[in-house]
């Protein structure tokens, strides 16, 4: 089951009416189990904690992926967890459209992703480490990989065209930028020093990031 | 607990050998088969026929853990907690896995947990009563990547810094560049190792025997696995890599200092 929360209704009317709804199909959600997509939110620890709470009194189960935001200290609430559900679907997401999210509202994540584990963000993410192959970030904005990237990346999930993916050693399983998808020549070549894939015509290009 | 998220890279074997091995060293071992459904713990060790009571037993209250415990025959302070074979692995819960663990852990000095292979519930209920982990893996690709995956998960699960047991490993494709070496994997996977097991074919013999390789002065996995014993036990061994030939005049090569490691 997928929840869906309203980001200008205010947190505390939302668990009423969340309650609400659960009493009233009380059998119906029984053991099952839920992701939230916090949406545009900035969520604190303790309203998570709170939502966890009424949802356990009906027998609900809060399940990963959760959709990455931002805590009261400012740092990436919870971290990025493997997922238990079926895999995503393929191509834009509903969002923002092709609007290039604001240059602020970027996550920074320092630490590696492993197989598995998966990031998502809507705005630009930038990772301080490696991403395993079998990891993944989807991002509505840029990806910055500080590190090894081997997983699959998808930047400009939301539809942006303008978005990049940019690693210092680059080789992903997998790139998409907003709808087109791409993948590594299937030749093992040397390494060429951080790169940054864009969008140029209908093609994803990849070129070196530096003495451009 | 033991795990690696793939099939048969020598969880199991891992886990009977590094508890005789302790076992040997004065410790008193409890190892716990939680492969409900496929047990092979007990085969291993070759007490399969002395299986009264099991796991589930002991977590459906049927009777107290320390009955459906099964004394080694040849180390006195090793004992071994089956897993059921006609049942599977939703018959016991992570809540009650970790309370036997818990209990068990008042009277031994290691009770280890052998976890079945993949993420689902046999892997949970191992997990539950874990303080750390021990993961096994085999130099290739697919092993490997799985690896990652249940050390992504342990992680998560904030179990102290798992170590790495490489199993399998053969000198011989490493030379010729055909097989990972243990800085390749680790590598991959940055996590610290605790030891190398090279292949061995004493391995087969002695799990289809059901004596653990440990028993066996001459064999190089059983000194590999006594050497992850003394390790867990604080000892500050270096890790070495198998070397290549192991016949009369490869001895006299390295003696001599001809051949490369």
């Amino acid at each position: 089951m997928l929840l869906y929360l309203d980001s200008t209704t205010p947190f505390g009317e939302l668990l009423s009416q969340l309650r609400r709804r659960l009493q009233e199909s009380a059998n119906f959600y029984q053991g099952g189990q839920v992701r939230v997509e916090w949406g545009e939110r900035q969520v604190l620890e303790s309203e998570r904690r709170e939502l966890e709470r009424v949802m356990a009194e009906h027998g609900l189960v809060l399940a990963g992926p959760v959709t990455m935001g931002m805590t009261e200290d400012g740092g990436p609430r919870g971290r990025a967890e493997a997922s238990a559900g079926p895999a995503d679907r393929v191509g834009s997401e509903s969002g923002s459209g092709d609007v290039r999210p604001d240059p602020a509202r970027t996550l920074y994540v320092r630490r590696t992703l492993r197989s598995g584990q998966r990031l998502r963000y809507d705005g630009h993410v930038v990772i301080m480490g490696d991403v395993h192959p079998g990891a993944e970030v989807v991002a509505a904005g840029d990806v910055v990989v500080l590190g090894r990237l081997q997983g699959v990346v998808h930047a400009g999930s939301t539809g942006d065209r303008g978005a990049v993916v940019v690693a210092v050693e680059f080789e992903p399983m997998q790139l998409r930028i907003a709808e087109l998808i791409s993948r590594a020549p299937d030749d093992a070549s040397p390494p060429r020093g951080p790169e940054q894939a864009e969008i140029r015509g209908e093609q994803i290009v990849v070129r070196p990031l530096l003495n451009q | 607990m033991v795990t690696s998220g793939k099939g048969g890279v020598g969880k199991t074997t891992t886990t009977a050998n590094v508890g005789m091995a302790l076992a040997q060293l004065g410790r008193r071992v409890v190892m716990i088969d939680a492969d409900i459904g496929l047990r092979n713990l007990d085969v291993v060790l070759g007490l399969e026929n002395r299986i009264v009571y099991d796991l589930v037993n002991v977590a459906e209250g049927k009777c107290p853990v320390r009955k459906a415990l099964i004394r080694d025959k040849r180390c006195e302070t090793l004992y071994l907690l089956p897993a059921a074979q006609t049942r599977d692995k939703d018959a016991v819960t992570p809540d009650q896995m970790r309370e036997i663990t818990e209990e068990l852990a008042q009277d031994f000095d290691y009770v280890l947990v052998d976890s079945p292979a993949g993420i689902e519930r046999g892997f949970k209920n191992a997990i539950a009563g874990a303080t750390e982990a021990l993961v096994v893996t085999t130099p290739e690709v697919s092993a490997v990547r799985d690896a990652d995956r249940i050390i992504g998960m342990l992680e998560a699960a904030e179990l102290s810094e798992p170590r790495l047991i490489l199993n399998r490993l053969r000198p011989d494709m490493v030379r010729r560049g055909d097989m990972m070496t243990m800085d390749d994997v680790l590598e991959i996977l940055a996590i610290k190792p605790i030891g190398i097991i090279p292949d061995d074919e004493s391995i087969i013999v002695s799990t289809n025997k059901g004596e653990p390789v440990v028993l066996d002065p001459h064999s190089r996995a059983g000194q590999a696995y006594r050497e992850i014993a003394r390790r867990l036990e604080g000892e500050d061994l270096p890790i070495s890599p198998p070397q290549v030939a192991d016949g009369f005049m490869g001895r006299i090569r390295r003696l001599i200092g001809l051949q490369s490691r």
